[in-house]
């Protein structure tokens, strides 16, 4: 077959395109772990020290309750200090000090708790910047205060003698959750939830890639004959267009696969080391009848994406032009019915959206693996359906593109670039 | 039968004529040049004979086959060297020789004729996206010759090569014609279409104004060489 002798050249032409190796190959192996490293940075920024954030106590009551307060306050997790001298400024104090927190106790503290009343006590916190890390340490220097605060109320209770545990909680919830007319108890919901992410989030998350990747890879691999001016010459070779045309698909098909393989690779990694630290499980458990479905639809999104992508190649001048129009093409395509089926279920969106939504073949694709991970099999095929007719009219206006001078002679501006052959 | 027959062949670039009623036959087994000023016609001509372009009005064959409805057929009759045509600069020179053989589907032997054609010798090895322009030229050509084709149809064949090259080029050109292949050749280098050619035709502003044999055409219209009658001829009809 002489589409090998083409696909060998494809596969390495595109595999040492700079946009493509970096783009689709690289750049999706190291972009998840770093996030990840990112996050993890962020979320643990000073790490040990803020489970044991520093308070300045000011207190300017001096009675029975400030010290039980106080004390309170050591329990809760703060390394205190006390001020020497209460009734000097607060931001005195806190520049003498430099806590990350001070507290000011107000002068008749404990003669309201005596009372009844409420005591009023004024929190500062120290804030160096408007961040992630600053935002976390703000909330939880609240969360100490709040149990301190807590425990204060538990020892007046105790003095009065009333069990203040059984007030605050006098109703014990039991009972589950019904989920397609069956009750779960909570533990099975959760193993539920964990399916539900790893079907319904994840798969489509690697379509999207998929889908996304091979697409551009697609516009790539017409670009580049482009921009070598080799088109020419591929068209006049003794081999017919629609090998050419298989040529291109079967090779960007290989280097989106690479480059997906990639992508999980490193959206493994960064899962793992999630998952790792929340103790949850995201194995992906599929059955084989899903997997199957699975196959097929990832297939069928693929081969239309490719279509398109090649479609976008042949209409612009180069590489970087070709790249460009895929994902102008394919981004309003592809996102609204991810994100909109994400999150929602289908039949919970409101007229006029849904039918618009509907007449977005990928849309059938999102509808038909939630099927697939709901076991309604049958329905699904509705949607896949759909999404075969429109790879077919799709790879059927790719191989009219690959007929005759189109090629050669088609073209559109984007931005600056002037076309021409 | 001819090599090439163009009967009333136009092209149109949206309304413009590019090419206007051409109509010539070539022999088998010829050199045949076409001349004429840059933007005459003389690629969209040959594009057209490569099946990459189709005449908006009138028909053209080759080797019997027509170039749109025969397109596949015409395919493997010919090889074409583009004017500006460009290389896969990921595949080495001998890649590229092997697979224009397995395309071509011809003897194992072709990729060491092509080897030798190209005389690149050790750099054939090397990625192309490293050659120089002449470089390219060289490997494109000698994979237009390799494969020995009924009809090579070549567009400024010896443009950007050295003066040993463009010799070189020359030699083998000839040498594959006396082996029955049929040459259409563009150039702006009348010596070299002079040297070269059997028969050329001259054309201007998208029509063929002159075509014959440049011995016959230099003494009919009483010039030394072909650059005066190309002179002399652009003149008269520009
Ligand atoms: N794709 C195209 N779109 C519009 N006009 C074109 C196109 N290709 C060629 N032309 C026009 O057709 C005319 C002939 O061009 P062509 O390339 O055939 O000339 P040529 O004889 O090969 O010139 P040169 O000696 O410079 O190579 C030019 O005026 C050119 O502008
Ligand atoms: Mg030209």
């Amino acid at each position: 077959m002489k589409l090998w002798h083409l696909l060998h050249k494809e596969i390495r032409e595109l595999f040492n395109e700079k946009t493509i190796l970096l783009g689709v190959l690289l750049t999706p192996l190291l972009i998840f772990p770093i996030m990840g490293m990112a996050f993890t940075l962020a979320s643990s920024g000073g790490g040990g020290e803020l489970s044991r954030p520093t308070l300045l106590v000011i207190d300017r009551d001096g009675g029975r309750y400030a010290a039980i307060l106080t004390e309170a306050l050591k329990t809760a997790g703060f390394r205190t200090t006390v001020a020497d001298h209460a009734e000097r400024d607060v931001v005195e104090l806190i520049k003498e000090h430099r806590p990350e927190a001070a507290l000011v106790l107000r002068n008749g503290f404990t003669l309201n708790l005596t009372r009844g009343k409420t005591g009023l006590v004024e929190l500062y916190v120290l804030t160096a910047s408007v961040s992630m890390t600053e935002l976390q340490k703000t909330s939880t220097i609240q969360k100490l205060v709040s149990d301190a605060s807590a425990a204060v109320g538990e020892a007046l209770a105790a003095e009065m003698g009333i069990a203040v545990s059984f007030y605050k909680q006098p109703i014990t919830v039991a009972g589950g959750l019904v989920y397609r007319d069956k009750v779960v108890a909570s533990q099975e919901f959760e193993l539920l939830f964990q399916q539900y992410l790893s079907t319904t989030l994840f798969v489509p998350i690697i379509l999207l890639m998929v889908v996304v990747t091979s697409g551009t890879v697609a516009a790539t691999s017409v670009g580049l004959e482009k921009e070598a001016k080799t088109l020419e010459l591929l068209l006049t070779l003794p081999i017919s267009r629609l090998n050419i045309l298989a040529s291109k698909l079967l090779g960007s098909t290989i280097i989106a696969l690479l480059g997906t393989s990639s992508m999980m690779a490193g959206l493994y990694i960064y899962f793992t080391g999630l998952t790792t630290a929340s103790g949850m499980n995201l194995g992906i458990h599929l059955q084989p009848p899903t997997f199957a479905f699975l196959a097929v639809v990832l297939f069928v999104a693929m081969v239309a994406t490719l279509c398109l992508g090649i479609l976008a190649g042949v209409l612009s001048g180069d590489v970087r032009g070709g790249q460009q129009l895929a994902s102008l093409i394919q981004i309003p395509l592809i996102l609204p019915p991810f994100f909109v089926l994400v999150l929602a279920d289908f039949s919970s969106i409101p007229q006029p959206y849904s039918t618009i939504l509907l007449l977005n073949p990928f849309t059938h694709i999102i509808i038909a693996l939630q099927h697939i991970n709901e076991g309604a099999y049958a329905s699904s095929i509705v949607h896949i359906s759909v999404m075969v007719l429109f790879t077919g009219l799709v790879l059927a206006l790719a191989s009219w593109l690959f007929r005759g001078e189109r090629l050669l002679t088609m073209r559109i501006r984007l931005g600056r670039r002037s076309g021409g052959v | 039968m001819y090599a090439v027959e163009a009967v009333g062949v136009w092209r149109f670039f949206s309304k413009t004529p590019v090419l206007r009623d051409v109509s010539f036959k070539v022999e088998e087994g010829l050199v045949f040049g076409v001349i004429g000023p840059n933007g005459a016609g003389k690629t969209t001509l040959f594009r057209i004979l490569a099946t990459l372009l189709k005449p908006s009005k009138g028909a053209a064959r080759v080797l019997g086959k027509d170039v749109v409805g025969e397109s596949a057929e015409v395919r493997r009759l010919i090889t074409y060297l583009p004017e500006e045509a460009g290389v896969y600069k990921h595949l080495s020179g001998l890649d590229f020789l092997k697979m224009m053989k397995n395309l071509y589907d011809v003897d194992s032997k072709a990729v060491e004729r092509g080897a030798e054609i190209s005389g690149l010798g050790r750099s054939l090895g090397r990625k192309m996206g490293e050659y120089s322009k002449g470089m390219r030229r060289r490997i494109l050509l000698a994979s237009c010759l390799m494969v020995n084709p009924r009809l090579s149809i070549l567009d400024e064949p010896t443009a950007g090569l050295d003066v040993e090259h463009s010799v070189y080029v020359r030699k083998t050109i000839k040498q594959h014609s006396a082996h029955g292949t049929t040459f259409i050749i563009s150039s702006h280098n009348m010596l070299e279409v002079q040297y070269l050619c059997d028969e050329v035709a001259l054309i201007n502003r998208g029509t063929i104004v002159e075509q014959g044999k440049p011995s016959k055409l230099t003494s009919a219209y009483g010039v030394q060489n072909l650059e005066e009658l190309f002179v002399k001829k652009t003149e008269e009809t520009g």
